[in-house]
């Protein structure tokens, strides 16, 4: 099975609405669940783990979306 | 580290760059070029982290905590949009030869000149100050590592940043200006900046790793010691509305920068050399940023409790922190790094804003002074470079003047986000003019003055010193001591920080008056051919189909010289001669040039020296046969589409009628097919029963009327009577099984299956058979073959009935094999019988008798198996066939993909 | 003892056509295909043939023509017993000049009635 690029399986509308859950997801009100001072995991404040590791999960899943044979959007 | 070495040092490593630079020329040259690669592509793409990011980061986490990192956010998380628009974009460069922004919006918008010029002087405005910015980034590295804390140069050539930025015109003239074709991709240029986007990144994570895992314990460590600090632990969080709102605008403004920054536009869209490097780039590139982001808060609090006592500034923390701790080795990387950073930002920058001052604001002025023309008229070509190479020096010197004279009081961050701003203006006129055909110069033109202007008066016009002249307390009090006119809370909104508020008005102006202008003015006719061709490139983008919008004649002499001027005469021939192959060679008998050889000559030109000019200099030498040519160019255009539509239409037409009978066809065809074959069918069907029920008519018969048989003969008799009625049950359920499949109600229960079991689980049933018959039995089987997905009673149907067919037909001896390959599994059974005639090869998998040769007969006994086998293979989407030699062998073979999908 | 040639590729039928003939007192002989029987034919020229049509390689047409257009043969009985049973086919089979078309599955009483009359046992 060749690889496709990503035109096979986003279009316009789907890239929109992706683009938009990230800025969801990224901003507040989502943003202050995890903006408490007091808060730490792992010994780094809970805003940082949850910025960084969110970024984290976002590269993996464009990775995921431009690699994968059967686009999972479509 | 004493002066002479940091300047060696980063003398030798521009050396270096030279020297990558040429590497990269010469394998363009030989056909192996370095930057036709999707990673070499993302490299590029990030001459978006600059020693802002590289030094001012730090310095911004450690006086605001987490809020730098919004400028690395947006472009994470617009990337799948960027790629969406980029696609857009990068096929309409290629289809109208557009080398800048401000190309590509002038273009858009009827190739309007001045929308050119303000795109180009606020690019220009814009970005200077940036350039700038790197150029003190340099110099307060250099100071920082020479340990001249106070490093203040009294003369030009006593500042190594003077000879630096020398060094780096002469860079850029000689790997830029190589070809007048803008078209053309900086190979060398590009090797350069991916190498050092390496190097910058590397360096960047060794200071992080060292401040992180050496100097501290770990992050854990780092950030139990941030608790002592009050101003650090309130950096944990978020603070207030104000910075809530800010963290909001810094990514959509980030996002946008992203986008439309001219060197962005450089390397994203114009050195793009595939498509299909945007899709690496869209993971990739959102993981360099990450990556490059992940030490900048260690090292930001790491420096803080190490150095805020001795008075070092933050934005040097990342050069610091190695000198204090006495690595002076690392301290000169980490300088090599941030000096990357700086150095491909102002390459790349640069290179973009010259063609932009050349093209878009020197070129369409001197074209149109007619003394000027005349005298330069020969060799445009030349003057052209001279003028590219003029601008590069001036480029950076005025950058080498804003840093040395204004920068001096502004820190590096906020230089940076009023860049970012005023680039941010050209988002409504790009993204509307790529998706909404309605655009128009108009909307476009006034949307980006007012959004310019908003811009300069909210954030520019309050660092210039000048303004304190005109109106004491500008900031405080507003111009004139309006209220209402503060520039930090614009029309008395003062619930946004200084940079939140000038995106907010800027763009909302911006949008709204290219929205209202758009809506409430006309399209011209040409803005309305450009608007169709930019929303739809893709129809256009594989047909090359030139757009007239000239209307009279030019002589050929005429449009050659131009095109000699400033293409070389080689390369004129080159064109002329691919304008013969889309268009013909009509063209070489007249003396005067068509609309078409005119229009693609201005499409060359635009590549050449911008969209502006071109036209102007095509207007020169076409004969206008008309004053107002407006309405006829409508005509044309009109005309033309209208016939293109009108035939497309017809073409289609006829295509769907030819379709539509010859889909009658083949479905009278299928019909009678069908029928024939169901006939053929039926007195096959019957023709095959008839066979059984002769002999048990007859034996019973015999039985019946012969009362006086011996035992064993009666025996023998009743014996055959069992196997016939067998047969017929046997061949009734084939019929039965054929129809299922025939129907599509036959359905496949797929699992997971190893096929050496199933061969195994069809031998031992026939292991009775081959020993009565004496048969040898040979296996081939492939150890560890993959499971496949298939229906398991329904292959061990197949398997069975290949080898009970063998054994009926075999000498000695039965071999079963399997193969494998990428995608198929091979499953094999031979037996050394009396062949197959080849004419015979097909026929045996049928269920019918050839119509054509009734006599011939299908081998004793096949019946209906292979007809089934065939089908149950084809279910599984593989093929049966037969190989044999009459006299020799018969190998019956069939191959299935491992995934078998569901037919449905 | 007057001779019979069955010919016919499923050897059920034959085991069935030869214990019949056996038992009317006829010499029997047995081929299993067309190529077999004409081989036959020409030794031992028997008196009464009955003919399967489709067989492998020589079918039983070819075998009807070739005994009816040899002068040496011509007086042979020929019986077909075809599982063909369209009336085309039994026209085309009576046309080749044979005595007799029966259609499988066939009567053993009517096809011994039949050789006997065409032999003229009394």
């Amino acid at each position: 099975m060749g690889k496709q690029t990503i035109s096979r399986k986003i279009n316009g509308r789907k890239i929109l609405l992706l683009v938009f859950c990230f800025i969801l997801l990224f901003n507040y009100p989502i943003l202050g669940i995890f903006n408490k001072p007091s808060l730490f995991l792992l010994g780094i404040p809970l805003l940082y783990v949850y910025v960084f590791g969110l970024w984290l999960l976002v590269i993996v899943g464009l990775f995921y979306l431009s690699r994968t044979p059967k686009g999972r959007l479509k | 580290m004493s002066d002479l070495f940091i300047i060696g040092l980063s003398g030798a490593y521009l050396g270096l760059l030279f020297l990558l630079a040429y590497w990269g020329e010469y394998r363009a040259k030989q056909g192996k070029s370095l930057v036709n690669n999707p990673y070499v592509y993302t490299l590029t793409l990030t001459v978006y982290c600059t020693a802002w990011t590289y030094y001012g980061s730090v310095g911004r986490a450690t006086r605001e905590g987490i809020d730098f990192l919004t400028i690395f956010l947006g472009p994470t998380l617009v990337i799948p949009f960027w790629w969406l628009l980029m696609r857009k974009i990068i096929r309409i460069c290629r289809f109208k030869h557009i080398t800048t922004i401000a190309d590509f919006i002038s273009s858009r918008y009827g190739q309007s000149s001045s929308l050119a010029g303000v795109v180009a002087l606020v690019s220009l405005l814009g970005v200077m100050p940036y350039i700038a910015l790197q150029l003190k980034a340099i110099s307060l590295s250099f100071g920082r590592i020479t340990s001249q804390s106070n490093f203040e140069p009294t003369h030009m050539m006593e500042d190594s940043t003077f000879l630096i930025m020398w060094v780096l015109v002469i860079f850029t003239i000689l790997f830029g200006t190589q070809k007048v074709e803008t078209t053309e991709r900086h190979e060398g240029l590009m090797v350069a900046i991916a190498f050092e986007s390496i190097i910058k990144l590397v360096a960047f994570l060794s200071i992080g790793v060292f401040v992180t895992f050496f100097v501290f314990d770990g992050v854990e460590d780092l950030f139990s010691q941030t608790q002592t600090s009050p101003q650090l632990v309130s950096q944990y969080t978020l603070s207030d509305a104000s910075q809530v709102s800010e963290w909001f605008f810094m990514t959509v403004l980030s996002m946008l920068a992203f986008l439309f920054l001219p060197r962005q536009f450089q390397v994203s869209a114009i050195e793009n050399v595939s498509l299909k490097h945007l899709d690496t780039a869209f993971w990739l590139f959102p993981l360099y940023l990450f990556l490059f982001n992940l030490f900048v808060l260690p090292i930001a609090f790491g420096g803080h409790i190490l150095l805020s006592e001795q008075g070092i500034e933050a934005d040097m923390y990342v050069l610091a922190l190695p000198l204090a701790e006495g690595q002076q080795l690392l301290a000169a990387f980490v300088y090599l790094g941030g000096f990357s950073a700086a150095t491909s930002m102002i390459i790349v920058s640069t290179i973009a804003l010259s063609v932009m001052l050349s093209n878009n604001l020197i070129m369409p002025i001197l074209v149109s002074v007619p003394i000027l023309k005349r005298r330069y008229t020969t060799h445009l070509g030349q003057f052209l470079l001279f003028i590219r190479r003029l601008s590069i020096i001036l480029i950076l010197h005025l950058a080498y003047f804003y840093y040395s004279v204004v920068s001096v009081q502004t820190s590096l961050v906020s230089i940076g986000l009023i860049s970012f701003v005023g680039i941010a203006q050209f988002a409504p006129s790009i993204i509307g003019g790529v998706y909404w055909r309605y655009g128009n110069k108009t909307g476009a033109l006034w949307g980006l003055l007012s959004g310019f202007l908003i811009w300069f008066y909210t954030l520019v016009l309050p660092t210039l010193p000048v303004i304190e002249r005109i109106s004491p307390d500008f900031v405080e009090r507003g111009l004139w001591g309006m209220y209402w006119l503060k520039p930090y809370a614009l029309f008395g909104l003062d619930a946004l920080d200084p940079i939140s508020q000038a995106v907010f008005w800027s763009l909302l102006v911006n949008v709204l008056v290219y929205l209202g202008g758009s809506t409430y003015f006309v399209q011209s006719s040409k803005e309305r051919n450009q608007a169709e061709i930019f929303v739809n490139i893709q129809q256009y983008y594989t047909t090359d189909i030139s757009t007239i919008t000239w209307k009279g004649t030019a002589y050929l002499q005429d449009l050659k010289m131009l095109l000699i001027n400033f293409l070389g005469k080689v390369r004129t021939q080159e064109a002329l001669q691919k304008f013969s192959e889309i268009y013909g060679k009509d063209w070489q008998k007249k003396p005067q040039a068509d609309a078409y050889l005119i229009s693609y000559t201005e499409r060359l030109l635009s590549g050449t020296i911008g969209v502006a000019a071109a036209r102007t200099l095509i207007a020169s030498v076409v004969k206008e046969e008309e004053e107002i040519r407006i309405q006829e160019v409508v005509s044309i255009l009109k005309e033309s589409q209208e016939l293109i539509s009108l035939n497309k239409e017809l073409q289609e037409k006829t295509k769907a009628l030819e379709k539509t009978s010859l889909e009658l066809q083949k479905a009278n065809l299928q019909l009678t097919k069908n029928d024939d074959q169901k006939n053929e069918f039926i007195s096959t069907v019957t023709h095959e029963m008839r066979t059984p029920i002769t002999s048990i008519r007859a034996f019973s018969e015999i039985l019946f009327d012969n009362h006086d048989l011996e035992v064993d003969e009666k025996q023998q008799f009743l014996t055959t009577i069992i196997k016939e009625t067998n047969r017929m049950e046997r061949l009734i359920n084939q019929v039965l099984e054929l129809e299922r499949f025939e129907s599509g109600t036959r359905k496949l229960h797929l699992t997971l299956l190893d096929i050496n079991e199933v061969i195994q689980e069809a031998l031992e049933s026939m292991l009775q058979v081959f020993h009565e018959k004496n048969l040898c039995l040979r296996l081939g089987l492939v150890e560890n073959i993959l499971p496949i997905y298939a229906d398991k009673d329904q292959l061990l149907q197949v398997i069975l009935n290949l080898i009970s067919n063998a054994t009926k037909f075999a000498k000695h001896k039965i071999t079963v094999a399997t193969k494998m390959d990428d995608e198929h599994i091979c499953i094999s059974v031979a037996d050394d019988g009396p062949g197959i005639k080849p004419e015979l090869h097909e026929l045996i998998f049928e269920k019918f008798y050839q119509a054509e040769d009734q006599n011939i007969r299908k081998p004793k006994g096949s019946g209906l198996g292979l007809a089934i086998c065939k089908k149950i293979v084809q279910y599984h989407q593989g093929h049966i066939w037969v190989e044999s030699q009459e006299g020799g062998y018969s190998k019956f073979i069939f191959r299935i993909p491992f995934r078998t999908y569901l037919k449905k | 003892m007057k001779k019979v040639l069955l010919v016919d590729d499923e050897p059920n039928i034959l085991l069935s056509l030869e214990f019949l003939m056996k038992k009317q007192g006829y010499y029997v002989f047995i081929a299993r295909d067309g190529k077999e029987a004409l081989t036959i034919i020409h030794q031992e020229n028997p008196e009464i043939v009955i003919l399967d049509i489709m067989m492998p390689e020589v079918d039983g047409y070819e075998v009807c023509r070739y005994i009816k257009n040899n002068t040496l043969t011509q007086d042979t009985k020929v019986i077909f017993l075809s599982a063909k049973a369209k009336e085309s086919e039994i026209e085309f089979g009576y046309a080749l000049g044979a005595d007799l078309y029966l259609t499988k599955p066939f009567s053993t009483r009517n096809l011994i009635k039949q050789v006997n009359d065409l032999l003229e046992v009394v």
